[in-house]
């Protein structure tokens, strides 16, 4: 089962230090730079910046390198087929897989300074005062208080299975049992619900989540970073523009 | 069957945030506070549910259960699946940050169909309809999502409109097995915890 971690590598960095609500607008526009670019060169100036930016949350890049790995693997279908069908013939083809790609690989890779740098709850307490509906921040820290528990429930289910003699293979009857698997973890989960809500009250919940994380004014330090960032997505832009409008 | 990053264009992934932020905000109105622990939990348990893989031809393919989550969550279902891409985006970098809004679409519309396909049951039940009902409702929220996926792969321009009909057509398969594990599930809870349904 994968371990869900909200913090890899060595807890201080540059944006470790960052206050998250400037770290998440700062990002979303880098992220927002990155998503409009369409040339080469400002796609390979994207993957830079976000390598950039991986080397300065001190991550250890044996993380983000086996996502990278992944992103790969799903987009490279795109080289086999682009080629064919792109209208300006395999050339173009080739070139515009290799923009989706070095984009793709760099919006995930931000991600990584983004979300990696503060634990989960920071991060989803930033984003309600950033206005997210207190709702969905509740059903976020909700959901996400639970997910370890029922991955380690699926856990013990598929070792009873395997105890079981069951292996799963193309059939109808590995379709039913995983049917009757999933239904039986939300019997459970469901069960939990009532006492969950209960007990919520009961430590005075009102329709809000607190957190110990206390939300400071922005320093000056953050207020240079979040400037850095956006100059950063605004010279991606420019380039783009730049290359676009060079070559007609 | 996700979007992955930098494949759609701004206007469309700003669309799909539009779009998934107004779902999303009349869905929560929606729901009473007492409900947001059942919401969460059933989300963590589909997020889970998730990870399961199913052999299929030469690969595996993990298990979405959008049509599941509707039949069980209703108009909650839409915030349950913005959720449950949001966490994969953030805790396991799958899909990405800036396709949130669309991906959000493409699995929670569907969701909110078989939701209402499987109302429309209720309303009317027949002997044994349970089982049948719900491998339509898995069934149909599969062939939906595959829709919408090409739909969107095909504003990515002509170039794109090959890959937007091999998505959809990687969906027929995935459409039997989703469906014939809503089936399996819902006739579990049908027996075991009906008032779930």
């Amino acid at each position: 089962m994968q371990v869900l971690k909200d913090k890899v590598g060595p807890s201080d960095s540059i944006f470790h230090r960052m206050d998250p609500r400037a770290k998440l607008v700062g990002f979303t526009l880098v992220l927002a730079a990155m998503a409009s670019v369409r040339t080469l060169p400002a796609a390979m100036a994207a993957f830079g910046l976000a390598g950039c930016t991986l080397l300065g949350a001190r991550i250890p890049l044996i993380i983000p390198a086996r996502r990278a790995v992944m992103v790969v693997l799903f987009l490279s279908p795109f080289f086999l087929i682009l080629p064919w069908t792109h209208p300006g013939g395999p050339f173009m083809g080739v070139h515009q897989a290799a923009v989706i790609c070095l984009k793709g690989l760099a919006m995930v890779l931000t991600i990584f300074p983004m979300f990696a740098t503060a634990p989960f709850h920071v991060s989803i307490k930033a984003l309600e005062r950033l206005k997210l509906s207190p709702r969905f921040v509740t059903l976020t820290l909700l959901t996400y208080r639970y997910l370890a528990l029922y991955a380690a429930e699926l856990e013990t289910v598929r070792v009873a299975l395997r105890a079981r003699g069951f292996r799963p293979r193309r059939d109808r009857r590995t379709l039913r049992t995983l049917g009757y698997v999933i239904g039986s973890l939300l019997v459970r989960s469901f069960d939990q619900t009532e006492r969950l809500y209960q007990s919520m009250r009961n430590r005075g919940y009102a329709g809000h989540f607190g957190t110990l994380y206390m939300f400071r004014p922005l320093s000056r330090h953050d207020w240079s970073k979040a400037f850095f960032l956006t100059v950063a997505s605004l010279l991606l832009l420019v380039l783009d523009r730049w290359v676009v409008g060079r070559s007609g | 069957m996700h979007i992955s990053e930098g494949v759609l264009s701004p206007p469309v992934l700003i669309g799909g945030w539009a779009a998934t932020g107004l779902v999303g905000w009349a869905a929560l109105r929606t729901i009473e506070g007492a409900d947001l622990p059942k919401i969460a939990v059933m989300t963590s348990a589909f997020f889970v549910a998730s990870l399961i893989h199913i052999p299929l031809g030469p690969a595996s393919v993990h298990l979405v259960l959008n049509g599941l989550v509707g039949v069980l969550l209703a108009a909650g279902a839409f915030p349950a699946i913005l959720l449950g891409v949001t966490l994969q985006a953030i805790l396991f970098q799958h899909g990405g940050v800036t396709v949130i809004g669309v991906n959000a679409l493409l699995m929670g519309l569907p969701a909110l169909a078989a939701s209402a396909m499987f109302r429309l049951y209720k309303r009317m039940p027949v002997r044994g309809g349970t089982t049948l009902f719900g491998f339509l409702a898995g069934a149909a929220a599969t062939l939906l999502s595959g829709l919408l996926l090409a739909i969107l792969l095909a504003t990515a321009g002509e170039a794109f409109w090959v890959v937007a009909k091999l998505g959809l057509a990687a969906h027929l398969p995935v459409m039997v097995i989703e469906g014939a594990v809503t089936a399996a599930a819902v006739s579990f809870l049908g027996r075991v915890k009906p008032e779930l349904l």
